[in-house]
């Protein structure tokens, strides 16, 4: 059994809104989701700002290039350990990183690339996830990512993929539903069936909004605010689980803080509403 | 959707994300080719944020094809964004690149701008100097070039005039106001400065490097005076904490 904890509705912290955030610690907000990978070993403005932010929330670490789970060579154990180090150093529940390849034969593609949804990815991929459990001493979990392509042919769906590994692998999921949504439009499936299909109950953090974080130095031209569609996918979520932990995700186009703040407290007002019908 | 581009076992699969994303002859059919964009631009962006000034010494497509040169042959290791351009660097310095007679200095140049990142992110200083000793600010970095990198910029940059000769730049943060400064150093201040990675009492320090110059005692006095006076100042600005 996966023990969820409540903590409520928070931001991916940014280094555009970082110092925002230390002048103003908004009332609303109840954590903070950091990239391990901008602060490891590191110190200066955006080190001291993370650490004053850390004496007010939660703190929950979320990995880009941290594991690359898909990858047929062994984890980058020094990135690990200083990960490890971070963690424990801000208390972080638990660690997440995305079901993906972040990198093959050791180079880096600084993307999130899909596995083929096959036996032998779920095969490699399971005891990668407990290695990474026993090492962090704490619940990892496993986000799903937005895909364009399938590399080769597809043995099963997506979540029956997704479902499968996370039951083998007695591990969480961190269910992104903006790219459930992205990919039931690109991939023509029913984003409500999706997560019928998965163990829900290992559900301890929620991504809404726009696309994926590459690193802070990026500006793309995708950030946009949640779209109707998602909020609803959020809401159909919150009526089947509880969700210890959801995150705005806002990663280029950066919009002032108040902006982001007025999606926490959507996202909040979304999930109470859920929490009322499911009481009623 | 294109599914019958490759077999699905893994070995396979990574062989083709491979190409996909580092070998510019591979073209990517349907839906593949939006992850080499993707891959390309992400690492593009960084770059050229972080080295505007090596940037904007090419068009589009030179620098297109700069990217491609070294993605191919040297495709990124580290897995923090923030440090490609420091392996970008390394990469050009080798001087195995298309444009190195026109370009002698891209690598170097790269590096230098690459190096602000670094001092900007370096860890925090956790030791604590003796108070009758100074120590290096570790939040440094020194170049070592022979290309002027710091009089680059493409509207000053006119290549016959680059003289070629023996630079060392030296960047560091200072620990409280976090601003990053600047300095040109000369071979004496460099080697200075390589003792002092340790901490060091000023006055044996300047007394060691007169005696290695061998100076007459006549010219000691004033050494050890404007020694002093240096210190001082370095101190003031942080280089020495
Ligand atoms: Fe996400």
């Amino acid at each position: 059994m996966i023990e969820k904890p409540s903590i409520g509705v928070g931001l991916g912290l940014r280094r555009e809104i970082s110092l925002n955030l230390v002048q103003e610690l908004p009332q609303s907000l109840d954590c903070l989701e950091v990239a391990p990978e901008n602060y490891l070993g590191t110190g200066g403005k955006f080190w001291r700002q993370l650490c004053a932010l850390g004496e007010r929330y939660p703190i929950l670490f979320h990995g880009i290039s941290l594991t690359s789970l898909g990858t047929l060579e062994d984890f980058d154990w020094d990135l690990l350990k200083q990960a490890k180090k971070l963690a424990d150093q801000f208390n972080s529940p638990w660690m997440s990183d995305h079901l993906c390849y972040s990198s093959v034969k050791g180079f880096q593609f600084h993307d999130l690339l899909p596995l083929p949804f096959t036996e032998e990815a779920i095969k490699h991929v399971v005891p990668k996830i407990k290695t990474l459990q026993d090492f962090f001493e704490k619940p990892f979990a496993i986000e799903n990512i937005s895909y364009y392509a399938h590399p080769g042919k597809a043995e099963m769906s997506e979540w029956e993929f997704v479902a499968r590994i996370a039951e083998l692998a007695d591990c969480a999921l961190l269910l992104d539903v903006n790219n459930i949504y992205v990919n039931s439009v690109n991939h023509r499936f029913e984003a409500k069936a999706y997560i019928d299909a998965l163990p829900l109950e290992r559900v301890l953090q929620v991504h809404v909004a726009g696309h994926r974080v590459m690193e802070d130095f990026l500006l793309d031209t995708h950030g946009a605010s949640v779209i109707d569609p998602v909020w609803d996918l959020l809401s159909y979520l919150a009526t089947k689980t509880s969700l210890p932990a959801v995150i705005v995700e806002r990663d280029n186009n950066l919009p002032d803080l108040q902006e982001l703040i007025k999606e926490v407290e959507i996202a909040k007002k979304v999930i109470r509403q859920a929490n009322d019908h499911k009481t009623n | 959707m294109t599914t019958k581009l490759i077999n699905n076992d893994l070995k396979s699969v990574e062989d083709f994300w491979y190409q996909v994303c580092f070998n510019p002859q591979f073209k990517p059919e349907g839906r593949f080719s939006v992850y080499r964009d993707l891959t390309f631009n992400c690492m593009g962006e960084v770059l050229e944020n972080i080295c505007p000034v090596t940037r904007s010494l090419f068009k589009k497509d030179q620098w297109e094809a700069l990217l491609w040169e070294y993605l191919s042959q040297s495709p990124p290791r580290l897995a923090i964004l923030r440090e490609l351009p420091g392996e970008a660097a390394a990469f050009f310095k080798k001087g195995k690149f298309t444009l190195k007679e026109d370009y002698p200095y891209l690598g170097e140049l790269m590096e230098y701008e690459y190096a602000e990142v670094k001092v900007r992110f370096a860890p925090e200083d956790e030791e604590k100097t003796p108070p009758d000793k100074i120590r290096l600010n570790p939040a440094h970095f020194l170049g070592n070039y022979r290309w002027p990198v710091h009089f680059i910029s493409s509207s000053l940059y006119q290549k016959q005039k680059l003289p070629e000769g023996s630079y060392h730049l030296l960047l560091w943060r200072h620990p409280h106001s976090l601003k990053i400064e600047f300095m040109e150093v000369s071979p004496l201040v460099k080697a200075l400065i390589g003792l002092l990675s340790n901490p060091q009492r000023p006055e044996v320090l300047l007394e060691t490097l007169a005696k290695d110059l061998k100076l007459s005692k006549k010219d000691k006095e004033p050494f050890l005076e404007q020694g002093k006076a240096l210190i001082e100042t370095w101190k003031q600005k942080a280089l020495l904490v």
